[in-house]
């Protein structure tokens, strides 16, 4: 069915099912009259004395144990009574807690799928230029020096492809004579914004130029190059898999509060009539 | 369905593929060439570029930079480095003119992962009062976040932080560790061999009254090793603010995972005086045996440029040189709890650092102030900002506005450091044959670094005793260099015959960037009295100038046009090479020398934000400056 093979609407159908989930095992409603029982169960015990134990690294003794029960109980009694004076509604810290507390339902199950490989197959095909490796090229330079005259570049590039011996030629410089395999960012820190894009049409084992650097005019031969390519997904699948749970965080959690909004009417200054 | 929820209880388990270790890499071989093949290509072992990085960097995960609203963190920060665009935390798209080649994030170990926290209002966070009341101010933003961030700081530096927050977010409780492991793991995503080194680091902040001791540590290891420990604190009881301290926690580091691990000062402008100690240590202690070696062994590198102030030299301390006084902060100590006076100067400055070095050794054997030199950031935006026409200020509080710089750095009633003070500074360039940890760390080690203040110059220098005009004319500077020589951070060898030391040195402009105005060697050395010495030494330069009979050379003017903030290369170089001799060596005093390059001058960050935002600055605010680079001291010992 092509319906399920839709990531975002299983999604929301998992998260459906999740946020149903919690209303029926839930807290239930926390609200009580006065008077009702205040019933503190074996799984209370249970879990205050974990808590005790993460930050102790031991059991809490029988003394230790019973201040934390009290504190427990004396903490019910106050929030019964203060949701009984409806001190819960309209805090700031309580109501940014609960919107926070969703975000993380939506968080969780982006972070709890584990895509298969075509999923994450079909995002790299569909943002190829995040994950494509720039081209690299290799090249040796001969630097004319900042403004050559057009016969002395005519005259050096000739002797060049004629074949003179290349490192005893140009201008002298502290710039690289020969720059190893090297994406366009680092022959364009190297040489100046514009360089790499200069090399892209030169034809590999030819004198060519001259080309315009940030300090003057060279000539260059290119003598390697590696063409940008899109690595297999299993070299980049980490990074595959980081992008894509960031991404779909952020869709399941707006179609999430597109789902629930849905069921509201809104009204705003303005927007009644 | 019960999968799932499994899954909803593991929210902060991060992906366990990610971890692997480090590339181990070739020992680049450096030195000597025993003999040379007939391919001058062959055997090339030394680097043909260097590699730019910034070696300080804080993330909304350190104290400070997220209570001040930072929200950015390891992710952004390096995607940012690597030279992708991203939003800053005030809502600005901003990327690198260039990205870096490598970086160490140096998040505050003390509190770290609270911000974070903080701002999201955890109840770990919020079920303390003052937790409570700080989030509170947080949420309602503008002066009330201000506030509540100063009172964070203060809280800090007086050690009065709530106790409980304080054991939530420190070594042995959970927080801590995690945090710990997101940043080690996200380095390693961010770790690409080759291309991009994402070094594992921390910075141990430790302020006792204000005073400046603080250390960034860097790694040379990936999550195996780095997992097997938590960094360490400065607040006690989980730490101390003694840098005796700090050494054995890297003493242990090493000894528990096999690793290797180095830490470098910073700002020791804002130690009043105790960043450099020749007699008593600020912790009680005496500057003895155990403390300069301990000192030689862990620090062999100093941050002396960054956004709080340039450390290289001070006027009062060098009265000869006329370009010691730039950008210096000397108001106070780091809260201006105490105001600087004129005897602590010596004990903060990187010149004089060098200086005392050499004192010390000679008293004790061994220089506890060998460092190599480098530049940072020092940013808390998790922007490596250092260039000046795309400065994004030391917080996010000062990130880009018409207002920004209004907001002092730091004011009270002793004292102000006023915000139009921030320095758009600085780099490390790294001589490292690779991209790689390994490569870059050892580089550190044997101090192949220098620093500049933000722009990218080329510089190569090399201390012997045979070079000579001749060299001057090879293709292959570095070649010979390394030949017939030492690089920046070495021990000058033995001496040869009887002549005095020489030095092989090349500057280049950065690409994109101003022409050089000159290049100096700044000596210093033990006279034979014992006394500390210094001399600067104008040795190449541009246009038609020469120095007159006191070694001054005239100024090499100004283009910069203040109405568009643009200036040109009409004036100044664009290389400069020569080999310099010392005039005035003596074969029985210590010595070391470095080399300091000045740009020509150019805009300073504060001339594009009065041109950008169209605003009114002081009319003593400095709109111009002459960018420069440093380099690593080569050292001179009598044999």
């Amino acid at each position: 069915m092509h319906i399920l093979k839709e990531p975002l609407l299983h999604f929301i159908l998992i998260g459906a099912a999740i946020f149903g989930w919690f209303a029926i095992v839930g807290p239930k409603d926390e609200s009580a009259e006065r008077g009702d029982a205040i019933v503190i169960d074996d799984a209370d015990v249970t879990l205050l004395v974990t808590r005790f134990e993460t930050t102790w690294k031991r059991p809490p003794n029988d003394v230790e144990l019973q201040v934390l029960i009290d504190a427990l109980v004396r903490e019910e009694i106050l929030v019964r009574e203060a949701r009984n004076l409806g001190l819960d509604r309209g805090d700031q810290v309580i109501r940014a807690r609960l919107a926070q507390k969703m975000d993380f339902l939506s968080d969780a199950i982006a972070a709890s799928v584990d895509p298969e490989d075509a999923v994450l197959e079909a995002y790299v095909a569909a943002n190829p230029a995040r994950f494509t490796k720039p081209w690299q090229k290799a090249f040796d330079q001969v630097y004319l020096g900042d403004q050559p005259v057009p016969e002395d570049v005519d005259t050096a590039l000739t002797a060049l492809t004629a074949g003179r011996e290349w490192s005893e030629f140009g201008v002298r410089s502290l710039m690289p004579r020969s720059m190893p395999l090297s994406p366009p960012g680092a022959v364009d820190a190297a040489f100046g914004p514009g360089f790499s894009a200069a090399l892209v049409p030169l034809e590999p084992g030819v004198w060519a130029g001259p080309i315009q650097s940030g300090y003057g005019m060279h000539l260059v031969r290119v003598t390697e190059t590696r063409p940008e390519y899109l690595p297999p997904l299993t070299d980049i699948r980490d990074a595959v898999l980081i992008a894509w749970r960031r991404d779909t965080a952020e869709e399941l959690a707006q179609a999430q509060y597109e789902t629930l909004a849905a069921q509201y009417r809104v009204e705003t200054p303005g927007s009644g009539e | 369905m019960l999968r799932l929820s499994v899954c909803l209880l593991t929210l902060v388990s991060v992906p366990a593929s990610a971890i692997a270790d480090a590339v181990p890499t070739k020992e680049a071989a450096e030195g000597t060439f025993a003999e040379r093949p007939f391919s001058p290509y062959a055997n090339r072992t030394f680097p043909e570029r260097p590699l730019w990085g910034d070696t300080h960097l804080h993330t909304g995960l350190s104290l400070d930079a997220g209570a001040f609203g930072n929200t950015l963190l390891p992710d952004d920060a390096w995607r940012f480095a690597k030279g992708e665009q991203v939003i800053s935390s005030t809502g600005q798209p901003v990327r690198l003119a260039r990205p870096l080649d490598w970086m160490v994030l140096t998040d505050h170990t003390d509190l770290m992962g609270f911000a974070p926290d903080l701002q999201a209002g955890k109840p770990g966070v919020i079920s303390d009062p003052k937790g409570l009341e700080w989030y509170e101010g947080y949420k309602a933003g503008g002066e009330e976040a201000g506030k509540a961030a100063f009172d964070i700081i203060t809280n800090f530096s007086q050690m009065t932080l709530p106790e409980i927050l304080l054991e939530s977010y420190s070594p042995g409780a959970d927080a801590f560790a995690f945090t710990w492991e997101h940043i080690v793991l996200a380095a390693e995503r961010h770790n690409d061999p080759g291309q991009f080194t994402a070094f594992i680091g921390f910075e141990w902040t430790s302020v006792p009254k204000g005073f400046n001791l603080h250390r960034n540590v860097m790694l040379r290891d990936g999550p195996i090793r780095a997992l097997q420990v938590v960094p360490p604190v400065t607040q006690p009881p989980y730490g101390n603010t003694d840098p005796k301290a700090l050494y054995s926690w890297l003493e242990d580091y090493e000894a528990k995972t096999g690793g290797r691990a180095v830490a470098f000062a910073h700002n020791g402008n804002l130690s009043n005086g105790w960043m450099f100690p020749t007699e008593d240590t600020y912790h009680g202690g005496q500057v003895d045996e155990e403390y300069v070696q301990n000192r030689a062994r862990w620090e062999p590198h100093y941050e002396v440029t960054q956004i709080k102030g340039d450390g290289e030299a001070h006027p009062y301390l060098s009265p000869d040189d006329p370009f010691a006084d730039y950008e210096n902060w000397d108001i106070g100590n780091l809260d201006i709890t105490e105001l600087k006076t004129e005897d602590m100067l010596a004990g903060e400055y990187a010149r004089e650092a060098l200086k005392r070095g050499l004192m010390l050794e000679e008293k004790f054997g061994v220089n506890p102030y060998k460092f190599g030199m480098g530049g940072a950031t020092d940013s808390h935006t998790s922007l490596a900002t250092a260039e000046e026409d795309n400065f994004f200020g030391k917080s996010v509080s000062v990130e880009p506005s018409p207002t920004r710089i209004q907001h002092p750095f730091i004011a009270n009633e002793l004292g102000e450091i006023p915000g139009d003070l921030l320095v758009a500074s600085g780099y490390t360039a790294v001589w490292a044959t690779d991209n790689t940890r390994s490569a870059i760390f050892d580089a550190f080690k044997r101090r192949e670094t220098y620093a500049t203040t933000g722009p990218r110059i080329g510089l190569r220098f090399f201390g012997g005793w045979a070079f000579d005009e001749g060299d001057l004319e090879t293709r292959f500077l570095a070649d010979v260099g390394y030949t017939k020589g030492v690089p920046m951070g070495g021990d000058l060898r033995p001496r040869e015959g009887d002549g005095a030391p020489n030095f092989l040195i090349g500057a280049l402009r950065d690409p994109i960037g101003a022409n050089l105005d000159r290049v100096q060697v700044v000596k210093g050395w033990l006279d034979a009295d014992g006394a500390m010495q210094e001399k600067v030494y104008n040795v190449a330069w541009s246009d038609d100038r020469s120095q007159d009979a006191d070694g001054n050379l005239p100024e090499v003017g100004n283009t910069v046009d203040v109405e568009t903030a643009s200036w040109s290369n009409t004036i100044g170089a664009s290389e400069l090479i020569t080999v310099w001799s010392d005039p005035d060596f003596d074969p029985n005093e210590r010595a070391f020398y470095y080399v300091r390059v000045l740009e020509i001058p150019t805009p300073r960050w504060l001339l594009y934000d009065k041109l950008r935002f169209g605003i009114d600055l002081p009319e003593d605010a400095q709109l111009i400056h002459q960018e420069r680079a440093y380099s690593s001291p080569i050292w001179y010992t009598p044999g």
